[in-house]
């Protein structure tokens, strides 16, 4: 029996009804120039499909993400309350961002606002360190971080912790607000690494303004939703590993 | 809004196909732009419960096809001799940067329009005849005719080794 090209390309493509297919299968176990046409046939999908496939986990150029980001950013925080309820949306959003876009934007963010206010490693009152090229917590702000439980801290602290989580990397990570500039520092061997920070600060009510911004940041960071007192006083007792 | 979340997920597998049409990242993207941003516009004329993937392919392929379009109009009222010679000069430049394409990009440059556009979304998106079909609006039997004759000319162009 003979195919045409049509039926062998539907095959490969599968597309024949599952008579065809019968056919088709038991004409190539004697038929070695069907076995070849069907091999080339397939060899051709499968190269056009890898050569393109790379293009679909490139990161996204932000000309393309910031037309639909502005009108997400809003959305965020819904998810981050939906993450607590363990929701599919925030699942699905959580993917869409990696730690290393964010660790980017800190890092401009950050110094602009940082290298005004003190100047790297100036300062044994900043609240940075420069690290090996990353931006770590220091002073003030180490201690901070080190230290301070969100639910015992002091009101008039100068960096308040907002929340503890654990990120998708593994790492503990932990949001905070100050005066001059609020952010989230993941905890990387004895040091506290900057992933996002935002100029300006908290004055008054430290839950809002950049807090909103922060929380959907950490949403897309956490593996889980964040701790409750309880875990985050176990995990700064073993040492934030 | 639910819509831009799913439109940023779609955003990787619109790019694929950017790619796979316009053979050039530039080029791609400037078209994923023009796609997001028709898409934002017609909002309206979604219909929520329809599949938006097909509905985003459906817009990008048609601002491909629009600009293609337009690039060949300009080059055919161009006449007098300085147009020609850009045309040349052109001409020359996209030979060039042709020498540079990797093989299944310039094999996939060569297709027809019809042919790359059915082959981009079967072999390429893995869409189904039926949807591939519907989306470019041709009978299925069009669809794989196309798809037939674009297979054959990139089988030749890429040669024992596809």
């Amino acid at each position: 029996m003979t195919f045409d090209d049509q039926t062998i390309m539907a095959y490969v493509d599968g597309e024949c009804d599952a008579l065809t297919v019968k056919r088709i299968e038991k004409a190539m176990t004697t038929d070695s120039a069907l076995a070849d046409r069907i091999g080339k046939a397939r060899a051709l999908r499968d190269k056009l499909a890898a050569h393109y496939a790379p293009v679909a986990s490139e990161e996204i150029p932000d000309r393309l993400t910031a037309l639909l980001i502005p009108a997400t950013a809003s959305d965020v925080d819904t998810s981050f309350a939906a993450r607590k309820a363990g929701q599919e949306q925030a699942k699905r959003q959580r993917r869409l961002f990696g730690l290393a876009q964010w660790g980017a934007m800190a890092a401009t963010l950050a110094l602009g606002v940082i290298v005004g206010q003190y100047g790297l490693n100036g300062s044994p009152d900043s609240p940075f360190a420069q690290q090996d090229g990353a931006l770590v917590a220091s002073g003030p702000l180490e201690n901070a971080l080190d230290r301070q439980l969100a639910s015992t801290q002091a009101d008039d602290s100068g960096f308040r912790i907002g929340l503890t989580f654990r990120a998708r990397t593994g790492a503990i990570c932990r949001s905070f607000t100050g005066q001059a500039v609020s952010g989230i520092g993941c905890r990387e061997g004895q040091q506290w690494k900057m992933i996002s920070t935002l100029p300006g600060g908290v004055q008054g009510d430290y839950r809002q303004a950049s807090s909103s911004a922060l929380n959907a940041v950490a949403a897309e960071l956490m593996a889980n939703g964040p701790m409750d007192a309880d875990a985050e006083r176990k995990s700064l007792e073993s040492g934030w590993k | 809004m639910a819509f831009e979340q799913d439109l940023l997920e779609l955003l990787p597998r619109l790019r694929r196909f950017a790619r796979s049409l316009t053979r050039n990242i530039d080029d791609a993207d400037d078209l994923c732009q023009m796609a997001l941003e028709r898409a934002l516009n017609k909002r309206d004329q979604w219909q929520a419960g329809t599949r938006l993937d097909s509905w985003m392919y459906r817009i990008t392929r048609n601002i491909w096809i629009d600009t293609v379009r337009a690039a060949g109009r300009r080059e055919h009222v161009a006449n007098d001799d300085d147009a020609m010679e850009r045309i040349a000069g052109d001409d020359h430049r996209r030979m060039e940067s042709r020498m540079e394409l990797k093989d299944v990009d310039r094999a996939m440059d060569r297709l027809p329009i019809e042919q790359r556009e059915a082959v981009s979304l079967v072999l390429v998106e893995g869409f189904a005849y039926k949807e591939a079909a519907a989306l470019l609006d041709i009978p299925i039997g069009t669809l794989t005719s196309r798809l037939v004759r674009g297979r054959e000319a990139l089988q030749r162009e890429l040669g024992e080794a596809a």
